[in-house]
């Protein structure tokens, strides 16, 4: 094996099981979702604050199936992946100058410009993956539960989420790649991050604010409702 | 021959901090260079920037003809390196993070490791968290030669390591020398310089105050020297020889702390008294080091 490889296999293994256990977390608690979405009166959605349905996601026209792919992927299992990548994007160059290994690991024959490519390349690998494997699951969980997903553009939600929140992977890499500081990454990718996921949920809600939205790159996770009208191309261009 | 190591007006700024000024070094293949000073002097500085991980303010450096900071890449190809902050994987075994950087070096003769881990007596099976200093330390070493480099650097290479596995260490970098790599050793501990080391190169507040083979530098000792002669000398023999610090005649044995040459000395001496036998100690490097600092100081 040539020095191109060594350190994307190495974030693959040392990240893998990080990444399984989110996506299998994710995995189990969509199918439970649905599970329990199937028996909701569908009503009772009525009753709660708009701004509460705004933020996890539910339209007026909600159904079991899009509730359950809104609800649980496009909330639970963005902020789930957007901090695993956030994670991961911190750990490659900023959490190794913090562990103190960067230095000998950079005493091989590899540069930085190079670190930082494979563990991108490590980083999309794994959400590739983890891409397959929900897709999986929003395909076979509503055949077992009997929901009805006709119409639904799941491949191209799924790849919509995934695109969105690995920008916070990248991001958390450009910083931390930059500053070399792993606790700053990971508190300015997830203050982002958070912010983003209110301020997308909860600006729409005001008058005249919801274009500001946009500024937000948890906006383009679900711009263009891709489960319903396929992937927004314009939105994954911006990711 | 194109020397291993050359740095001109070398120098790194922290700030107000002047953590290395103007090192200018030449080091030749095949040789230990025993880099000396304590602790704070700036070697670890000079090695940071030798390995391109920190820029020099000013100056440049080459090792084996390359430019350190812009042959960085492709120089990491052909060099060994142990840092003195040795950290490495918790959850890798020594074995995986052997295979690991040797993947990234290319060119890893395993065989070699073997004896390398038979020779240090490393535990390679076990999670390196769960390894004593001087475990992990071995694993450092391993890997720091276990690509035959041409150019190895060693920042304290010592720490954590018992006496037999000291001295297969040095056996390494001797036999790494004799084969004509070089060994850039950096070090605070005289006994492990003194021992290996060809040359040595003695810093002190980021500046160089002294650069010297171990053969001149130990003929700057101060020895203990014991002459026996015919008859009980006159003190006046011994005056107006430069270097002598100490002088006590009891009878016709003289007790002599001498800084010069034994040529210098014994000319005078044979040639006013009749010498029966002479014995000496040996010059430590630690009073020379001390004398350096002491004359530096002054």
């Amino acid at each position: 094996m040539s020095a191109i490889g060594a350190v994307y296999i190495r974030t693959l293994t040392s990240r893998s099981r990080a990444v399984a256990m989110g996506v299998m977390g994710l995995s189990v608690l969509f199918t439970f979702g649905m599970l329990v979405y199937r028996g909701v009166d569908m009503s009772v959605f009525d009753q709660l604050p708009e701004s509460l349905l705004s933020i996890i996601g539910i339209g007026p026209d909600a159904d079991v199936a899009s509730l359950a792919y809104n609800a649980i992927f496009s909330t639970y299992g963005a902020l789930v992946l957007g901090g695993m990548a956030i994670m991961i994007g911190a750990g490659s160059v900023a959490g190794r100058e913090r562990d103190g290994t960067i230095g000998l690991l950079l005493a091989n024959p590899i540069s930085r410009g190079r670190l930082v490519l494979e563990s991108a390349l490590a980083l999309i690998t794994l959400y590739v993956v983890a891409a397959v494997v929900l897709l999986g699951i929003g395909l076979l969980a509503p055949q077992v539960l009997d929901v009805s997903i006709t119409g639904l553009s799941v491949s191209a939600f799924i790849t919509q989420l995934v695109v969105g929140t690995l920008f916070y992977g990248f991001l958390a890499l450009a910083i931390g790649s930059w500053t070399g500081k792993a606790q700053a990454t990971i508190g300015i990718s997830a203050g982002v991050l958070v912010i983003s996921f209110l301020g997308s949920g909860l600006l729409p809600l005001i008058s005249g604010w919801e274009e500001v939205t946009r500024i937000f790159p948890w906006y383009y996770i679900s711009a263009g409702d891709p489960l319903r009208n396929g992937i927004d191309i314009g939105a994954v261009a911006i990711l | 021959m194109e020397s291993a190591l050359v740095t001109s007006g070398l120098s790194k700024n922290f700030g107000e901090l002047a953590a290395l000024v103007d090192l200018n070094l030449s080091v030749e293949p095949g040789v230990v260079f025993g880099f000396l000073g304590p602790n704070g002097a700036g070697k670890t500085t000079a090695i940071r920037v030798l390995m391109d991980q920190i820029r020099a303010s000013s100056g440049t450096a080459s090792i084996l003809g390359l430019d350190t900071h812009r042959n960085s890449v492709a120089l990491r190809h052909r060099i060994g390196y142990l840092p003195s902050d040795l950290t490495l994987y918790p959850n890798m075994t020594g074995t995986d993070l052997v295979k690991f950087f040797a993947n990234l070096r290319g060119g890893v003769d395993l065989h070699y490791v073997r004896v390398l881990r038979e020779r240090l007596d490393a535990q390679m099976s076990k999670k390196i968290g769960d390894l004593s200093s001087g475990n992990r330390q071995k694993i450092g070493i391993i890997q720091a030669f276990m690509n035959k480099p041409e150019f190895v650097i060693l920042d304290e290479p010592s720490a954590g390591l018992d006496p037999l596995i000291q001295r297969e260490l040095q056996g390494l970098m001797r036999e790494t020398a004799d084969l004509g790599g070089t060994i850039f050793l950096s070090s605070h501990t005289l006994s492990e310089v003194q021992r290996v080391a060809d040359q040595v190169g003695i810093i002190r507040n980021g500046k160089l105050i002294a650069l010297e083979s171990i053969a001149s530098l130990r003929a700057k000792g101060i020895r203990k020297i014991e002459l026996e002669l015919a008859s009980e000398p006159a003190e006046s023999v011994f005056e107006g020889i430069v270097g002598i610090r100490s002088l006590l005649i009891e009878h016709n044995r003289v007790f002599i702390s001498y800084e010069g040459t034994m040529e210098t000395l014994l000319s005078v001496v044979m040639s006013k008294c009749d010498l029966l036998d002479i014995s000496t100690n040996e010059a430590d490097l630690e009073e020379v080091f001390l004398t350096y600092y002491h004359d530096e100081s002054s």
